[in-house]
C-alpha cells in the first residue's frame, strides 16, 4: 500500500514539479482522463474482456498441461527420460520469437493467442509440478500404503497435495509469463484487446493511453493472481501449515 | 511371560540378509536374520544405529526386499505392501493435510467403511488418545506428542493384525515419550495386538516388551533373544525401575548391544 502511494506521488512530482513533458511521460491526471474516456466508450471493457477470456484459455491450458506432464516426469523415470530433454530444450527458446509463426499456423484467432500464452505459462508450471512431486517425504507414501491405499490413493491424497506449494508458485510466475505472452501476442496482431490497445495509442503517439492501458493489465495481473492463487493458497497450503506465510515468519 | 497367547507364528525371517551400496560400498545391513514372532507379541528390537533394525521392519511391511532369505507373514512370502501389516514411522508421516480426524479415518476410508460406522470409531480413538477438542485441527497445530498420537491412532484404526513401529517416539520429547509409552502397552495388552516395536534406547525396549530382539550392527545380526517378566498392563516407569529383574535385564541387553557380552555372543564373533 505504501510503496504504491510512494510511486504515485513520485508520478505526480515527475510531471508537476520536474516538469516532464506530456508526450514524455504524461501526467497522472491525463491518464486518469484516458482511463475515464475509454471507460465511457466502452472500449475499455470490450478490450479487457476479449483479452481476459484469451489469456483464461491460454492459462487453463497451459496449467492443466503444465500439471499433467510434470506428473508424468515427475513419477515416472521412462516419461523423465523420454522427454525431459526435449522440454527443456524448447522451454529456452522466448514465447515471442513463435508469434510469427504461430500467426502463420493459426491466424489471428483465439487458437493463436491459446498457443502464445500456453507457450509462456507452460514450462513453468511443469518444472515446478516436477520439483514439487520430488519434494514430498516418501514416508508419508509407505505410511498410506501400510494403510492399505493403493498408487492411485497416494497419488490423490498423498502426491498431490504434497506438490500444492510448487504448483501454486509455477502458476503464479506462470501467470505473469502468460501476461506478457497475450500482450506481445495482442501488440503483434491480434484485433482486439489491451495489447492491441496500446499499440494503436502508440501508434498515434498517445502516451497518456500508453500508460492507461499499462495500468489496467497491472491491476488486472493483481486481481487474477488473488483469484486463481492466493484464494486457494489461503484456502489449502497456507490453512494446513505447509508453507509458511510471511506474518507467520515475522513473528517466529 | 506370554504363555496366554497361542504361540501361532504371524511374522517370520528366514535366513534374511540385506545388502545396499553407499558410496561405491557394498554395506550389509541384515545378515543370517532368522525370527519368528507369535501373534498376540510385542517384540522389542533394540541395537545401535546402523544395526539394519528399520531395515527389518520396513522389510516386514512390505516396503523393502531382502536381497536372499524369505520374510513370512502368516507362512506366506511377503510382497508388497498390505493393510495387514499397519506401520507407525519415526518421521512425522501424517498427512499435513489432512484434520486430526481426517488422518485417523483414512485407513478406514481406503477400506471404504460407511461413513456413520467410520466417524464413530474414529472418535472412540479420538478419545482413547485424549485428543478431544482437536478432532479438525491440522498437523501443524498440534505438538510433537500429539501428533504422533494420532500416527499411532491412524495405524490401530484398522485393527490389522500386526503393527510395526520404527522409534514411533524418538522425535518425542523424554517426559512425553514416558505417558506415550504407558498409554502404548495399555492399548497393544488391552486389545492383545501384536507388535513389532523398533527402538535404539534400552530402557524403552526392556520397558515395552514381552522379550527383547538385540541385534549387533554392521552386519546386523540378532544376538540374543531376551524375554522380559510380565509386569502387567498397568505398568509404570517408577515400578520398572525399582525391579532388580528388570535392572539385571537392562544391564544384559546393554553389554549386548554395546558388543561387551561374555558368553554367549563372543563365541558367535570368532565363529
Amino acid at each position: 500500500m505504501v510503496a504504491i502511494l510512494l510511486l504515485a506521488l513520485f508520478w505526480w512530482a515527475l510531471t508537476n514539479v520536474f516538469g516532464v513533458p506530456e508526450y514524455i511521460f504524461p501526467s497522472l491526471s491525463s491518464v486518469a482522463a484516458a482511463l475515464w474516456e475509454a471507460l465511457l466508450s466502452g472500449r475499455l471493457l470490450d478490450d479487457t474482456r476479449i483479452s481476459i477470456i484469451r489469456l483464461l484459455l491460454g492459462a487453463v491450458v497451459g496449467i492443466v498441461s503444465g500439471i499433467a506432464l510434470g506428473f508424468l516426469v515427475g513419477l515416472s523415470r521412462t516419461a523423465r527420460i523420454a522427454v525431459e530433454p526435449l522440454i527443456n530444450a524448447f522451454s529456452g527458446i522466448a514465447g515471442i520469437a513463435w508469434i510469427p509463426l504461430a500467426l502463420a499456423w493459426f491466424g489471428t484467432g483465439l487458437a493463436m493467442s491459446t498457443f502464445v500464452i500456453w507457450n509462456g505459462m507452460f514450462f513453468v508450471v511443469f518444472a515446478n509440478t516436477i520439483l514439487g512431486v520430488s519434494r514430498v517425504p516418501p514416508t508419508y507414501a509407505q505410511a498410506i500404503f501400510t494403510l492399505g491405499g493403493d498408487r492411485r490413493e497416494v497419488l490423490r491424497s498423498v502426491i498431490l497435495p504434497g506438490a500444492l506449494p510448487d504448483i501454486l508458485t509455477g502458476v503464479r510466475v506462470g501467470l505473469a509469463f502468460a501476461w506478457r505472452s497475450l500482450i506481445a501476442a495482442e501488440l503483434m496482431g491480434s484485433p482486439m484487446g489491451l495489447g492491441q490497445w496500446v499499440n494503436e495509442a502508440a501508434t498515434y503517439q498517445r502516451t497518456d493511453r500508453i500508460l492507461a492501458g499499462c495500468l489496467t493489465i497491472a491491476v488486472l495481473g493483481v486481481l487474477l493472481e488473488a483469484l486463481m492463487v492466493s484464494w486457494i493458497a489461503r484456502r489449502t497450503v497456507v490453512r494446513w501449515g505447509t508453507v509458511a506465510v510471511a506474518e507467520e515468519r515475522k513473528a517466529r | 511371560m506370554i504363555q496366554l497367547n497361542e504361540r501361532k507364528p504371524i511374522l517370520q525371517a528366514i535366513n534374511l540378509r540385506h545388502e545396499y551400496e553407499a558410496r561405491g560400498q557394498k554395506i550389509v545391513a541384515l545378515q543370517d536374520v532368522n525370527l519368528t514372532i507369535n501373534a498376540g507379541d510385542f517384540v522389542t528390537v533394540v541395537g545401535p544405529s546402523g544395526c539394519g533394525k528399520s531395515t527389518l521392519a520396513k522389510i516386514f511391511a512390505g516396503l523393502g526386499t531382502p536381497t536372499s532369505g524369505e520374510a513370512l507373514y502368516a507362512g506366506k512370502p511377503i510382497k508388497g505392501a498390505s493393510s495387514e501389516r499397519g506401520m507407525v514411522f519415526q518421521e512425522l508421516a501424517v498427512l499435513p493435510w489432512r484434520t486430526v480426524v481426517g488422518n485417523i479415518g483414512h485407513g478406514l476410508e481406503i477400506a471404504g467403511m460407511p461413513k456413520a460406522e467410520r466417524e464413530q470409531r474414529v472418535a472412540e480413538l479420538v478419545r482413547l488418545i485424549g485428543l478431544e477438542g482437536f478432532e479438525k485441527k491440522y498437523p501443524s497445530e498440534l505438538s510433537g506428542g500429539m501428533r504422533q498420537r494420532v500416527a499411532v491412532a491412524r495405524t490401530w484404526a484398522t485393527r490389522p493384525p500386526v503393527i510395526l513401529m520404527d522409534e514411533p517416539f524418538a522425535a518425542v520429547d523424554a517426559i512425553t515419550r514416558l505417558t506415550l509409552q504407558e498409554e502404548l502397552i495399555r492399548l497393544a495388552r488391552t486389545t492383545k495386538q501384536t507388535v513389532v516395536f523398533i527402538t535404539h534406547s534400552v530402557e524403552e525396549a526392556v520397558f515395552l516388551g514381552d522379550y527383547i530382539v538385540a541385534m549387533s550392527s554392521r552386519p546386523g545380526r540378532v544376538l540374543e533373544i531376551v524375554p522380559v517378566p510380565d509386569m502387567g498392563i498397568n505398568r509404570t516407569w517408577e515400578q520398572m525401575i525399582r525391579d532388580p529383574r528388570i535392572e539385571a535385564i537392562v544391564s544384559r541387553v546393554f553389554e549386548l548391544v554395546r558388543g561387551r557380552a561374555v558368553a554367549p555372543s563372543t563365541e558367535r564373533q570368532h565363529a
